[in-house]
């Protein structure tokens, strides 16, 4: 399930207006693609590598 | 001898070199780690750089990929410190190596996006029209005059990890309910008008040749404003795509003013029929190219390298 995420989670609020704009919109990534068989996310996506090291 | 600069887990090097290793051809994958392990490394300076006899022999490098390969367990001071001289050293390195054939010298790879932008514009392209600012009326007068705007980092975003889960960030729509929640200055963020898609392009370039495909990402409000939220159940269909003779000779234009002899190229194809330049990565992933293309396009780069390696050999 994709989860959103609001910067004050994660930030102390003082720092939040640091925060270039893109930042306010984290969206969890879903690692459930790596069992499909969609070989074209499997390789686009860099984010793999991290997630399963 | 080909070069070939990459870094651990790349698949489109392990498919390259497999048919490196097919055509029985002579090649050397170098990554970071390598220049403090495993290979002499000695370069002299003097009233020019000069590399040891180990590397001379190479006839054409190709830079997949190069990072410098990250340390774990480190006092954070003295791993900024080794990032930074290794960096200066493969800066130099790499400068010593300037007299063979590069696809994709690494100095050049790390071009800036609103580079991109404005070279792509010289070069004859639409790009979708953009700002920098920092505070909120400029920022409420561009989306007045645009219409509908998106927001995205003025470079790259990197993951962030929170309670054990990993967290991205995508490309994303602004609208009036969001501007007026900001405050009067925020940090300086880069806007730019939403382009009304009819599909998207990406384009692998490599040495003049162009190898398109199309996405269809407008048709799903997932994959609308950012392709890369993929959906799952129903993926984005991808095939095979001729871009115009006008497109191919700006995008080739662009290239070669920006110093890259290959990257994927990120377009979209406007409900207005016009083509919008957003940018170049030239160390993108293409194997969605070529598999859904059937290009074959770790096999076409091997056999380039291969010809050219030949054609210095027999020279020498």
């Amino acid at each position: 399930m994709k989860k959103k995420i609001e910067l004050t989670e994660i930030l102390d609020n003082a720092y939040i207006n640091y925060c270039p704009i893109y930042l306010y919109f984290l969206e969890s990534f879903e690692v459930t693609g790596f069992i499909s068989n969609d070989i074209n996310e499997l390789y686009d996506n860099k984010f793999f590598e991290c997630v399963l090291s | 001898m080909i070069l070939l600069l990459s870094e651990d887990g790349d698949k489109i090097t392990d498919i390259v070199v497999d048919w490196l290793n097919y055509y029985k051809s002579d090649f050397l994958v170098l990554k970071s780690k390598n220049l403090y392990n495993s290979i002499p490394t000695n370069i002299k300076v003097s009233d020019k750089l000069e590399i040891n006899d180990f590397f001379s022999n190479i006839n054409i490098a190709w830079c997949r990929r190069w990072s410098i390969d990250n340390y774990e367990n480190i006092n954070k001071d003295i791993k900024v410190n080794i990032i930074s001289e290794l960096n200066h050293f493969s800066s130099i390195f790499f400068e010593s190596l300037k007299n063979i054939e590069w696809i994709n010298h690494p100095n050049f790879t790390k071009i800036k996006k609103i580079d991109q932008l404005l070279i792509a514009k010289k070069s004859g392209l639409n790009i979708p029209d953009t700002i920098i600012t920092n505070n909120r009326i400029e920022l409420q007068d561009f989306c007045n005059n645009k219409g509908r705007i998106i927001t995205k980092p003025i470079e790259s975003s990197s993951e962030i990890i929170f309670d054990n889960d990993l967290y991205v960030s995508y490309t994303n729509r602004l609208d009036d309910t969001i501007i007026k929640k900001l405050p009067e200055y925020f940090a300086p963020s880069l806007f730019q008008e939403e382009v009304n898609k009819e599909f998207e392009i990406r384009v692998f370039y490599f040495n003049e040749m162009i190898y398109s495909m199309a996405i269809f990402s407008q048709l799903d409000s997932k994959t609308l404003i950012d392709h890369k939220k993929y959906n799952k159940e129903k993926p984005n269909r991808k095939v095979a795509y001729n871009i115009p003779k006008f497109l191919r000779r700006s995008i080739v234009k662009f290239m070669k003013k920006s110093n890259l002899q290959t990257g994927v190229i990120d377009i979209v194809k406007s409900k207005n029929g016009k083509f919008y330049f957003l940018e170049v990565n030239p160390v993108g992933q293409f194997n969605d190219i070529s598999i859904n293309c059937n290009y074959n396009l770790e096999k076409i780069i091997a056999e380039y390298l291969i010809e050219k390696d030949e054609k210095k050999n027999r020279v020498n």
